[in-house]
This record gives C-alpha cells, sequence and structure tokens, in this order.
C-alpha cells in the first residue's frame, strides 16, 4: 500500500511543479491563439482562391470548378490570324485579361516571376496555333488547363466558321457543355483525415514535450543531487513511475484541453457547411475515442521510459541535450513514418492498407499512426490488437530496462555513462 | 537496539572502495565515521543504507537490513534541494514519502522550522535562502519523519558559526533523546566534539577503531602546556623536552614516549623548589588529527615500504 502512496506522491509533486512552469501557461496561451486563430481564419480562407467551392448538401458535396480563379491574371501576346480579334480573345476569358505586343515580352515575363496569379499566354502565327503558357513555377495557381480549353473552343469556332457555319452559333454550340456535378460515397472523409492528421500531430507534440519533461525532471534532480534525498525516501522505480504519471498527466489534460478548445472553437466560429464537414466526425465512436486515450497513453509511457533513462545517463544539465538525440531522433523519425505512411494509405485507399497495418504493428510509430488508421477504419481489428499487445511488450521492456538503469544510474556522477555501463546496467552487474 | 557492521566490501573496478569493514553501534549517541576525502566514508553509508549493493558483508539494524528494520534519515554530504519549489512544499513532499500524513507533515515542517529558526522562510523558493538555510531545510528533511537512526555526512561544512551552532545543540539534543547518529567527518575537531566511539578510515580500510576517549587514553600524554617565567621554560629545555610552539603566555613541549609522566612529576617539583609557580601546567592527551596523523603516516610509510 505504502508504495502505491509514494507512487501517487511522486506524481501529485511532479504534476503540481509542471503545471506551476511557466513553460506550461505559454503553451497554454500560444495553443489557445492558434486554435481560436485557425476556428476565425478557416471560414473566410474556405471560400476563395483554392479553386473548389464546396456547398454542402444533403447527401454529397457538389463543386465547381474554376469559380474560385477570380484572382487569375491572364497576359496574351497573340500572333495568330485563325485567333484574330484580341478584343474577343480578351472577352471570353473569365478572368482578368490583357493583350500585349511581342516586343512586351520580357514586360510579361517580369509580371509573371512577381505573382503566381499570373500567367503570360503566347499563341504563335503557325497554323495550327502553337499556345505556349508560362506560369511562375509549379505552385502557381494560374488556370493553365481553363484556358487551354477556352482556346480550344475558340479555335474550333473558327474551324467551323471557315467550313462554313455560322460562327456565332458554332462558338455557342462548342461552349455549351454538359453540367458536371462530382458528388462524394464518403462525404466526411476529408473531414476524417484532416481530424486524423491533426489529431497525429498533436499527440505527437503532446507525447514529445512531456516525455522530454520527464528526462527533464530526472537530469534536474540528479543535476541538483536531490535524487540522493529522494532514493533514501522511495525506491528508485517509484520515483520512475510517479514521475511518468504525473507528468503524463499534465500531457493528457493539455491535450484534452486543446481538444475540448478547438471542438468549442470550430462549434461557435465554423457555421455548418462552410467548412468541409463541420466539426462532426461521424468516424470517431465511443470506443475509438477511448482506443485514441489508450494509444496516446502508451505511446507516453513508451517514449516517456526512454526518455527519462537519457535524463539518468548524465548528471549535468548541459549533457542533456547531447544524451536525449537517439530518443528525439527515434520520435522524429516514428512520428514522420506514421504521418507519411497513413497520410499514403488513406490517399491509396484500399491498396494502402498493407502499408497501414505494418506501421501499426511497429510499436514506436503506432501511436502516432493510430487517429488516421481509426478514424479512417482502415485496418482490421485484429491488427489492431496485435498493435496493442506489441505496443504493450514493448513498454513493459523499456521500462525494464530503463529502471534498471535509473536505479543504477542515480547515484554515478562525473562523465556521461557509455553504452557499455547502459549495458552493465541493464544486466543488473 | 543496534547497528552492526560485518565485513562490509565494496570495489569499484580494481579499486577497493570499502575493505571488510565491521563495527557495532550498540548504544545511543554520536558515532564517528572519520577520514580524508575519499576514504571509503560516504561509500559506507551508501551500502549500510542499500543505496549501493554490497560486493560483500552486511549492515543490520536488529539482525534486519536497515532500511527495513528502522526509520532512518540521512543527509547527504552534497546538498540537494528543489531550488524552484516553496520551502514548506518540499518539506511536506519528503515526510508524505516518508509514510506521513498530509497534514502531519506540515506540522511537523512548521515545528522544525520554528525549532532551527526558519519559518520566515516557510512560502519562499529554496532558491532565495542562503547556503545556511539550504542546509537548514537539508536537515529537516532528513529529520521531518523522527528518525531513530540518522545518518549525517559532513553535516558541518560551509555553515557560518551561528549555524553550526544550532546545529551543534541539535545534534546533542538528539543524541541525549537516545537516537542513534552515524556522523561521517574529515574535521577531526569536529568528531572529537560529539563522538564516543568512532571508526578512522583510510583507503576503504579500518585503522582505528572503538572508544575514542580509551584511544586517546593509549597514547598517554604527548605534550606539556607550560605558563610560566622563562627560568621555568629554560628548566624544560634543560630536562630534554622538545619546544613545538610558543604562544603569546606559554610554549608547548612535546613529551617523550616513554616515562612522560615521571619527567613532568620531577620538572614540576624541580619548579617548585626554586619557588617557580606555573600560571599553567597541562600535561595533554594527543588530538584526533594528530593521532589520524600519526597512524596514517605509518600507514602509508608500510604501503611504501
Amino acid at each position: 500500500m505504502n508504495q502505491f502512496k509514494q507512487i501517487f506522491t511522486v506524481a501529485g509533486f511532479t504534476f503540481r511543479d509542471a503545471v506551476r512552469k511557466k513553460s506550461f501557461m505559454i503553451t497554454n496561451i500560444i495553443y489557445i491563439v492558434v486554435i481560436l486563430g485557425a476556428c476565425i481564419l478557416l471560414p473566410r480562407l474556405g471560400g476563395g482562391g483554392t479553386g473548389m467551392e464546396i456547398t454542402g448538401m444533403s447527401e454529397g458535396v457538389s463543386v465547381t470548378e474554376g469559380a474560385g480563379f477570380s484572382t487569375a491574371v491572364c497576359l496574351i501576346i497573340n500572333e495568330s490570324e485563325e485567333l484574330a480579334g484580341d478584343a474577343g480573345l480578351t472577352a471570353v476569358f473569365p478572368y482578368t485579361s490583357q493583350s500585349y505586343d511581342p516586343a512586351q515580352r520580357e514586360e510579361c515575363l517580369k509580371l509573371v516571376k512577381s505573382d503566381g496569379s499570373y500567367g503570360l499566354v503566347e499563341i504563335s502565327a503557325d497554323d495550327p496555333p502553337q499556345v505556349t503558357v508560362t506560369t511562375k513555377d509549379m505552385m502557381s495557381s494560374f488556370p493553365v488547363s481553363l484556358v487551354w480549353e477556352t482556346l480550344n473552343t475558340t479555335y474550333r469556332a473558327y474551324q467551323f466558321g471557315q467550313l462554313g457555319y455560322d460562327h456565332a452559333q458554332a462558338a455557342e454550340v462548342l461552349q455549351s457543355a454538359l453540367p458536371l456535378v462530382t458528388e462524394m460515397a464518403d462525404p466526411q472523409g476529408m473531414s476524417n483525415y484532416i481530424a486524423g492528421m491533426a489529431l497525429m500531430l498533436l499527440m505527437f507534440m503532446t507525447i514529445y514535450v512531456y516525455g522530454y519533461g520527464v528526462a527533464m525532471s530526472v537530469a534536474t534532480e540528479k543535476s541538483t543531487r536531490v535524487m540522493e534525498t529522494l532514493i533514501v525516501s522511495a525506491k528508485p522505480p517509484r520515483i520512475l513511475l510517479g514521475k511518468c504519471i504525473g507528468m503524463g498527466l499534465v500531457g493528457l489534460l493539455q491535450l484534452m484541453g486543446v481538444l475540448a478548445l478547438s471542438a468549442l472553437g470550430a462549434k461557435v466560429f465554423i457555421p455548418g457547411g462552410t467548412f468541409a464537414g463541420g466539426i462532426s466526425l461521424p468516424g470517431l465512436t465511443v470506443g475509438k475515442a477511448v482506443l485514441l486515450v489508450a494509444y496516446f497513453l502508451m505511446g507516453y509511457a513508451l517514449f516517456s521510459m526512454i526518455n527519462s533513462m537519457c535524463g539518468a545517463m548524465v548528471s549535468k544539465m548541459e549533457d542533456l541535450q547531447s544524451a536525449m538525440m537517439p530518443a528525439a531522433l527515434i520520435s522524429v523519425f516514428s512520428f514522420y513514418g506514421g504521418f507519411y505512411v497513413t497520410m499514403g494509405a488513406t490517399m491509396m485507399g484500399g491498396n494502402g492498407a498493407g502499408a497501414g497495418r505494418v506501421i501499426m504493428l511497429i510499436p514506436f510509430t503506432a501511436p502516432f499512426a493510430a487517429p488516421n488508421v481509426l478514424l479512417s477504419d482502415s485496418v482490421s481489428p485484429r491488427t489492431l490488437t496485435a498493435s496493442i499487445a506489441i505496443l504493450l511488450v514493448t513498454i513493459v521492456l523499456v521500462s525494464f530496462i530503463s529502471g534498471r538503469v535509473y536505479s543504477a544510474s542515480v547515484l554515478h556522477y562525473g562523465s556521461r555513462l557509455r553504452f557499455a555501463d547502459v549495458k552493465r546496467m541493464v544486466r543488473g552487474k | 537496539m543496534s547497528l552492526t557492521v560485518s565485513n562490509l566490501t565494496k570495489r569499484f573496478g580494481p579499486k577497493t572502495a570499502v575493505d571488510n569493514l565491521s563495527f557495532t553501534m550498540a548504544e545511543p549517541g554520536v558515532y564517528g565515521l572519520i577520514g580524508t576525502n575519499g576514504a571509503g566514508k560516504t561509500t559506507t553509508i551508501r551500502m549500510i543504507l542499500g543505496m549501493l549493493p554490497a560486493d560483500g558483508g552486511s549492515a543490520a539494524w536488529d539482525g534486519q537490513p536497515v532500511a527495513k528494520g528502522v526509520r532512518y534519515g540521512y543527509m547527504p554530504e552534497e546538498r540537494g534541494i528543489y531550488m524552484k519549489t516553496k520551502v514548506i512544499e518540499q518539506l511536506v513532499y519528503f515526510g508524505m514519502l516518508r509514510g506521513m500524513a498530509k497534514s502531519e507533515a506540515l506540522q511537523a515542517s512548521r515545528r522544525w522550522l520554528e525549532r532551527l529558526r526558519a519559518s520566515e522562510y516557510e512560502n519562499m523558493l529554496a532558491e532565495k535562502l542562503s547556503k545556511g538555510n539550504q542546509q537548514k531545510i537539508q536537515l529537516i528533511s532528513t529529520l521531518i519523519h523522527d528518525p531513530q537512526l540518522l545518518f549525517l555526512d559532513e553535516p558541518f561544512s560551509g555553515l557560518d558559526p551561528l549555524n553550526t551552532q544550532q546545529f551543534h545543540e541539535l545534534i546533542q539534543e538528539m543524541a541525549a533523546a537516545g537516537k542513534y547518529i552515524i556522523m561521517s567527518s574529515h574535521q577531526m575537531s569536529t568528531v572529537e566534539e560529539y563522538c564516543r566511539e568512532i571508526t578512522m578510515l583510510h583507503r576503504g580500510q579500518a585503522l582505528l577503531q572503538g572508544d575514542l576517549k580509551e584511544i586517546k587514553a593509549g597514547y598517554g600524554h604527548t605534550k606539556l602546556v607550560l605558563g610560566a617565567p622563562e627560568e621555568a621554560y629554560a628548566m624544560a629545555r634543560a630536562a630534554g623536552l622538545r619546544q613545538t610552539e610558543a604562544r603569546p603566555d606559554e610554549n608547548v613541549f612535546a613529551l617523550p614516549e616513554t616515562g612522560a609522566d615521571a619527567l613532568c612529576e620531577k620538572l614540576l617539583r624541580g619548579m617548585l623548589a626554586k619557588n617557580i609557580m606555573p600560571a599553567k601546567f597541562e600535561l595533554s592527551e594527543p588530538a584526533l588529527h594528530e593521532i589520524f596523523i600519526k597512524i596514517v603516516g605509518e600507514e602509508e610509510g608500510r604501503q611504501a615500504a
């Protein structure tokens, strides 16, 4: 009984110590500003510049391409007789169009280089005319395909005119198009995907920051020699466990706070229908929410144990950064592994299920991949069970090693421990 | 109740830090572990408390491991407290870790702060306190749960005279209250003042052990402190005594290892016969540090040979 009291005493002290830190307050303020800022700005950004106007429908979403290109500027240098009548040509474009002489080409290129929304359309005097479109770079928002399509229509109308058809009628027929409505069978899929990615990022940040907090706390107690007073009061594994629990509770509290604030912000500032999916996450059930929390806790347990081992290996705070390097690399690679593989798996649909399964079976990447995988239902319950089992076994193994190293190294002062020392400690020698 | 240390041994690689050390503390009071830096004092304490595994031997309180058999307190040589935490909070924390209820720990903390005249620092961050006051907080964290057995590792290092006096009174008070105190120090005068029994360590080995009074008595009188007119000093020198120290109103003479008492009696009689009345005629046993230097010197010589 006394051992539990000691663990919770350490956890309580660590918790109080962590929530009082300035860094915790500042992080909270940053989260509040970012979340509220995003909630306020997203609806405003959603309607412009992306080229996609998304309208809420009862059973799907209608996408109208082109409506968002109102900012595109088309600079035209036309030397073609077939596409003559510049006034007419500029009139058919739904964008701002300006005609230039070939001598003004350099001037046009300067404009294009300066702004991604500009495009230079050069039409040669050949028969048929050659169309060259110059944009700023790959990320330019200039609608090349739409421009090309408009020019094609105009050129075909001219050819029909040459064949004796009425030019105006031919142009009208060619410009008429079948109405296109794109519907999504899984209208909330994007919403789940975005939420999954956001959760993944949030979980990584929390696990990373509070795992690092455990290492800092251990290293501080060693460098200030509090450790020697502590270990005569409680056994080292109890101190370590209490410390991880305390710091983990702070992380969980902050994570829950961020999620609650995000939900509240979305409800207040994002009116239904303005932003894709609003705040509803049909992919999230109570069971999945519990699993998400479990994955967060398991991920935190795994990485905090690794970090505590790094913290215990140093006697001076200035050595902590270098001692933490391997742990930081494992965390970052695991996060990016989880992030890119699940992103790719989501985009590939059924074909990506294999990659999603593998990443869930690797204990270090599973906690970070879990949000996306769970929300998109991309792995089977069997894979999920195996993932949790492997993760738990790894946590037990890492905790055993960390406990050994922590217990053996708390009284080690002086130079940083080498790998050989750690191996010796794990063997209990 | 007794603390028994039997054949305790600790090796760090090729170096033997503590070599087959045994001693018993059978009565309350202060037991001194003395020795130079690196003699093995702290390692011995850590092994007794189970903080370091011993390579051989054992330490027991009434037949049980110390960590299980008795409520103990340990003040390490390197002071360690939470600098960014309020004094009262960390004292309560340490008390609770020692099994006290929160209210009980709070009450005890306040009582000790008052006892050590540090109540005004209760709600201050530890980093704001002077080194001496930080040391008081460390001592309170050691005593808060009322331990029966206490380990004080160099308790007076870095203390000013006022704080030293406070610590001094407290240690004597606790010894009188029946506590068992193991005090390690390399300051011989401190040990001499407090300890009834000692173990003198050098390079992990016990060179001298036992009752301090008996140890000193075993060396007999080794010096004469004489306060008298110049003629008396001349008589002492004529009797074959070597002057080792000149003080404003007195001189110190080294006595021979054999026949010292008889020689001094003869000298005193001679002075009285000449109507010289010395203001001071004091035969002294050797100070602990003199014994230490002598023994360690002999040991070093033996090892060199």
